[in-house]
């Protein structure tokens, strides 16, 4: 979030990254860990950075044969080093002679997960509305009042099939609820516990989504339009407005108050942003859950 | 009791309406520079352009997902 809200807010460095590099925004937690050949290349590429030491998240300049050009993490928010280090080291780089051949056949699924066959992929976005938080010397809490905060949700072939019937399938619902319904303006959010869904008081007619649900410190009002054309999922806009009043923070700085956070889904463009997984999806029997769901109980009472 | 009632209250939120509904739609989605770059997801895919145009790479990378909720 700092990232996109200072590093990359410089047309300079936007141009820069479009003309003269190949920019690539790989999961650190997954890559690090992913037993496949890019897993191999990254390790090794972050491995020559020294500092700093706790975390290999960050930006890395390097050549195709995996040697690092430079590698840095602060300062955060970023000060002008962005644009100084992607100028350097075009001045010094020179392409390598010969690049080893690396068999990209071989994926490790596990940490590079993609769609379920037949699975919609909806882009999700959330947004402070109104925060009644004190002054901060923190500017990153200047940052998250203005942030937008992003993932993806899949919708599974079913559940896909259940909306084009006007249906909204439970495990749709409760997908949306405990992994969607949260404020990721300031960092990895926690998901919700299923206890924690209170009520669930939700129709789908005739193309319109209305209702409200509520969550343990978080009362949430939806409309939507969710539309088919041609057998086909064409259209999937929905806004989720509501308080949310959270009994302890989950990110250092920001201030206990209640505040208005408001979260849109839309369908994803295809393409590269379609292939960037949820969050969620590293725990992925409980992200794509089709059974002993909340959701279920709450809506017969 | 009262000051219980009274965060009830605030935290009940009335409708959205169909013209808020169309206003925070946009506005929540709304484009950032960031995302006018080129990214990449699948590294490998990226290195092997780089070795054929001659360029470096720029790998940003995150906890969570880098491009999603990080």
């Amino acid at each position: 979030m700092v990232d996109r809200a200072s590093a990359f807010d410089d047309r300079e460095v936007v141009e820069l990254l479009k003309t003269r590099y190949v920019p690539v925004a790989p999961s650190l937690t997954e890559l690090i860990k992913s037993k496949d050949p890019a897993g191999d290349f990254f390790r090794k590429v972050v491995g020559q950075r020294a500092e700093p030491k706790h975390t290999k998240q960050g930006y890395y300049i390097a050549s195709p044969d995996g040697t690092l050009v430079v590698g840095w993490m602060y300062p955060r928010p970023d000060d002008g080093t962005m644009k100084k280090n992607l100028a350097e080291a075009l001045k010094t780089y020179r392409p390598p002679k010969q690049i080893d051949r690396i068999d990209a056949s071989k994926v490790d699924r596990q940490c590079n997960p993609v769609p379920p066959d037949g699975a919609a992929v909806i882009e999700v976005c959330s947004k402070v509305l109104d925060a009644k938080w004190g002054p901060s010397p923190a500017k990153r809490v200047d940052m998250i009042r203005d942030a937008v905060g992003r993932d993806r949700l899949w919708i599974l072939r079913a559940e896909r099939e259940a909306l084009l019937r006007g249906e909204l399938a439970d495990s749709l619902l409760e997908r949306v609820i405990r992994f969607h319904l949260v404020d990721n303006t300031r960092g990895v959010p926690r998901r919700w516990k299923q206890e924690e869904m209170k009520a669930v008081e939700l129709k789908l007619a005739k193309g319109t989504l209305q209702g409200r649900v509520q969550l343990d410190g978080f009362d949430v009002q939806l409309y939507g339009r969710i539309e088919a054309k041609g057998g086909a999922l064409s259209r999937f806009d929905v806004v989720a407005r509501g308080v949310h009043d959270p009994k302890k923070t989950e990110v250092g700085e920001v201030p206990l108050a209640p505040y208005t956070v408001a979260i849109a889904f839309a369908l994803s463009e295809s393409g590269e942003p379609a292939r960037v997984p949820p969050l969620f999806s590293w725990d992925l029997p409980d992200y794509l859950r089709t059974a002993a769901l909340r959701v279920t109980e709450l809506r017969r009472k | 009791m009262i000051a219980l009632l009274a965060l009830a209250a605030v935290l009940q939120q009335p409708p959205v309406s169909q013209a808020e509904f169309v206003q925070l739609h946009a506005t929540v989605r709304k484009r950032e520079p960031w995302q006018e770059v080129p990214w990449r997801t699948d590294l490998l895919d990226a290195r092997a352009v780089a070795a054929r145009d001659a360029k470096p790479l720029f790998i940003w990378a995150m906890d969570g997902q880098t491009l999603g909720c990080t």
